[in-house]
């Protein structure tokens, strides 16, 4: 029983180690090596589809460039609640219509053949001192996936804040490794936040 | 509020007196109701009417029932069968027009009202601003205040905020300029010219970055400052709730909106001694900051007008404080934000007793920066439009403090359902009323139910008009009993007091004050009511009952406390009883 309470106790600070294929301490009881390769060789196999502990997938980081950061307040008339979105842009008719229906200019020019757009918005806040930026994005072409790694900025609970509605957000410009175009669909996206103790997945919608 | 609302206003107001009095079962005079506030008679020509004759008369009849009042025909207009008539005999034209109508010939006669155009500016997104004026009457009555006061330069306006655009189309005629640094090269010759400790600080100051340049780069504090003032008339862009004014740009947010209390302070200690009269707070947060209090305690103390935003939390500031506008210091206006549907917004904080009034907030056009015109929403968007209000008011009465402001402010609020009960004032901002020359009365104590019968229940108002005020009064009723009246005595300028004598367990006392002004105007504040009740648990014997206003469920605590003590006491006696009887026992068995 002891024991047990033993490898429960370790399991949260040794799985990683026991996962990446490192020998046990010796001095162990043949029970507790048994129960300790069960748990390795299942976190072998949970951890091993995770992004945290995958070194035979190669993540390709591709390069962002901020077109527009804004931390302002939300323009009137548009949805009073609105959650934390996204909207990725393969195509220069869509985003020529998006940025033409937010700006009422031309937008800035995106070669569509090896760039995308992504636009991150943090929703709709009741004050100003937040902003939400993009600081990775990582690319999956074999799983068609993109890994988005933003940051999400507060205020202090002590600051003074204009006390007007606000909707941050960002666009970027990201190219695309050469030979890997985007899939026009059924890609998917994952959002994640860098804190204390690592990346936690944050939501967000997405918006056509 | 156009003038047919006003007299709806007014008919009900006199409904609800009537009603109060009616079911008096009083031995009382009804004469010892406060009156029905004389509704102001509409301008007329004050010797003209417009009559209309029966159909069946002649000419001749008609030019002989004229000349028989001593009437003359000025003008005819057939299509309507109407005639513009001098009165020649003295008198009023309306107890004339009045008089005249009971004469069988006569259809109808009355007074040739004087319309005046409103002031209606011509900037050009003036029909944006449903704040200024709407359809369904929620807004603040601006074209009808116009009338009245457009706003004046002389009056300087604080925007403590993330700076102003002060080369904005809509904005740079109405920008402060500081006297002491401009002409002569003043503006940018390094030196302190009007020795206040700021090096050409023309627009104002950037307390962020601590430089002269309080320019906005965020569009905050631009939008609050067209709402307060962007120039009337021009032909550009929008309007501020003063045509003119002074904007003084004090920057202490940064781009991102936030800022610090050192800063806030230096922005607001800044305006009290340069000279603004009022201070815009579109801002808040962090808890309660003395230095901040003693700041706002500097700025009253300079007779300047604080006016904060409520915030954005849709919460309740009587149970958890929102700084600054929570200070409790004399000058601190909160705001709440209303709709265009005079709703409360869904996004504003409320508070019973720490926030003062309403004001539109939501879709609020106003200036950004680069000529730019923006719609936001926010308590930061209704707060603007209390200052703007205030700086009219000052334009109007420059001799004013900032406690009669603001309850010219709180005293003129359109009530409505969506504020009456989670703002001191119960309404939503009214400019127009705020200018008037009829006394003002706000403030009153809005008593608490009670378990205290000795009384006396202390109420409290304040009153402020263009002349003087010669009567306040307290008018109460218990349950449906005679309804008394107590003259207010007044222990400082602009404030009136009386009290309302003990009452019975059961009784429901209602109560409003009513101020009357040296030229025989009258005005009547809400009508407030509270209980008289025991508390909870069994009705206290003679003079045990708790004074503990508002708070029956403290009495009740500290009922069971004192109860639980007395078993306590009790418990501890007999255990030292027993303890003694066993102690005798063990002695009288050695012995």
């Amino acid at each position: 029983m002891s024991k047990h309470v033993h490898v429960w106790a370790g399991r949260p600070t040794d799985l990683t180690s026991r996962g990446c294929g490192r020998s046990l301490r010796e001095g162990r009881t043949r029970a507790a090596i048994r129960v300790h390769r069960f748990w390795g060789l299942l976190a072998l196999v949970v951890f091993g589809m995770t992004p945290g502990c995958k070194p035979t997938v190669q993540m390709a980081s591709l390069p962002l460039e901020l077109i527009v950061q804004d931390t302002g307040m939300k323009q009137a008339g548009s949805e009073p609640q609105a959650p934390p979105s996204y909207r990725l842009f393969h195509d220069a008719g869509a985003f020529e219509s998006y940025w033409q229906s937010t700006y009422g200019s031309a937008p800035p020019p995106v070669d569509f053949a090896r760039e995308f757009v992504l636009c991150v918005h943090q929703g709709t806040k009741p004050t100003g001192g937040y902003a939400i930026a993009a600081r990775e994005v990582q690319f999956d072409a074999a799983q068609r996936r993109l890994d988005c790694t933003l940051e999400l900025t507060e205020p202090a609970p002590d600051a003074m804040l204009i006390q007007a509605l606000t909707s941050p957000y960002a666009i970027y410009r990201v190219s695309l490794p050469t030979g890997q175009p985007l899939p026009a669909t059924k890609v998917e996206i994952r959002f994640q936040r860098e804190q204390a103790g690592g990346k936690v997945p944050v939501q967000l919608q997405r918006m056509q | 509020m156009d003038q047919g609302m006003k007299r709806l206003v007014r008919s009900l107001l006199a409904l609800s007196t009537a009603t109060l009095v009616s079911s008096c079962k009083s031995k009382q005079p009804v004469e010892d109701v406060a009156p029905e506030p004389p509704v102001a008679p509409p301008a007329c020509a004050p010797d003209e009417m417009l009559v209309k004759f029966k159909p069946t008369l002649s000419a001749q009849q008609v030019e002989a029932s004229l000349a028989g009042a001593g009437f003359q025909s000025l003008a005819y207009f057939p299509a309507i069968d109407v005639h513009l008539c001098r009165i020649t005999s003295p008198g009023d034209a309306r107890v004339t027009a009045e008089r005249y109508t009971s004469d069988p010939a006569v259809v109808y006669a009355e007074p040739n009202y004087i319309y005046k155009a409103s002031a209606v500016p011509n900037d050009p997104r003036f029909a944006e601003l449903w704040a200024m004026q709407n359809a369904n009457d929620a807004d603040i009555d601006a074209v009808e205040a116009w009338d009245t006061q457009k706003g004046s330069h002389d009056v300087v306006v604080a925007i403590i905020d993330t700076g102003v655009d002060y080369n904005h189309e809509d904005l740079h005629d109405n920008m402060w300029r500081n006297p002491g640094e401009t002409g002569k090269g003043k503006e940018t010759n390094g030196k302190d010219d009007d020795g206040n400790g700021f090096i050409d600080d023309v627009f104002g100051w950037d307390f962020a970055s601590n430089d002269n340049d309080p320019m906005d780069d965020n569009a905050h504090g631009s939008h609050v400052a067209g709402t307060i003032a962007a120039s009337g008339d021009n032909q550009k862009g929008v309007v501020g709730v003063n045509w003119r004014a002074s904007i003084m740009a004090l920057k202490f947010l940064d781009g991102n909106g936030s800022g610090d209390a050192s800063d806030a302070i230096g922005a607001i200690l800044y305006a009290a001694q340069n000279g603004a009269r009022v201070q815009n707070n579109s801002w808040g947060g962090g808890g309660f900051s003395r230095a901040l209090q003693e700041a706002i305690v500097f700025a009253r103390d300079h007779n300047v007008l604080f006016v904060a935003a409520a915030g954005n939390e849709g919460r309740d500031n009587d149970n958890t404080p929102s700084y600054p506008s929570n200070y409790e210091v004399e000058n601190v206006l909160a705001v709440a934000a209303s709709d265009r549907d005079d709703r409360l917004a869904t996004f504003s904080n409320v508070g019973r007793k720490t926030v003062d009034l309403a004001a539109p907030g939501v879709g609020i056009l106003s200036t950004t920066p680069d000529n730019g015109y923006q719609s936001f929403d926010g308590t930061s968007m209704a707060t603007p439009h209390v200052s703007g209000v205030a700086a009219l008011v000052l334009a109007q009465y420059p001799g004013l403090g900032y406690r009669e402001v603001m309850v010219r402010l709180a005293g003129s609020v359109e009530v409505k359902p969506a504020f009456e009960t989670n703002t001191v004032s119960g309404g939503r901002l009214n400019a127009q009323g705020a200018l008037s020359t009829e006394p003002q009365v706000a403030f009153v104590s809005r008593l608490d139910n009670t378990s205290n019968v000795d009384g006396p229940y202390h109420v409290q108002a304040e009153a402020t008009d263009d002349g003087t005020i010669a009567t306040a009064e307290l008018v109460y009723r218990v349950n449906a009993g005679p309804t008394t009246m107590v003259g207010m005595t007044s222990p400082a300028p602009g404030v009136y007091t009386a009290d309302i004598a003990g009452q019975a367990f059961g009784s429901v006392v209602s109560y409003f004050v009513t101020v009357s002004d040296d030229g025989g105007q009258t005005r009547q504040s809400r009508t407030f009511e509270f209980q008289v009740a025991a508390p909870e648990g069994g009705q206290p014997c003679g003079n045990f009952a708790l004074t503990l206003p508002g708070s029956t469920s403290n009495g009740r605590q500290l009922l069971l406390g004192l109860g639980n003590l007395a078993i306590v006491i009790l418990g501890i006696l007999a255990l030292r009883r027993t303890s003694v009887q066993a102690r005798s026992r063990v002695g009288r068995q050695a012995h």
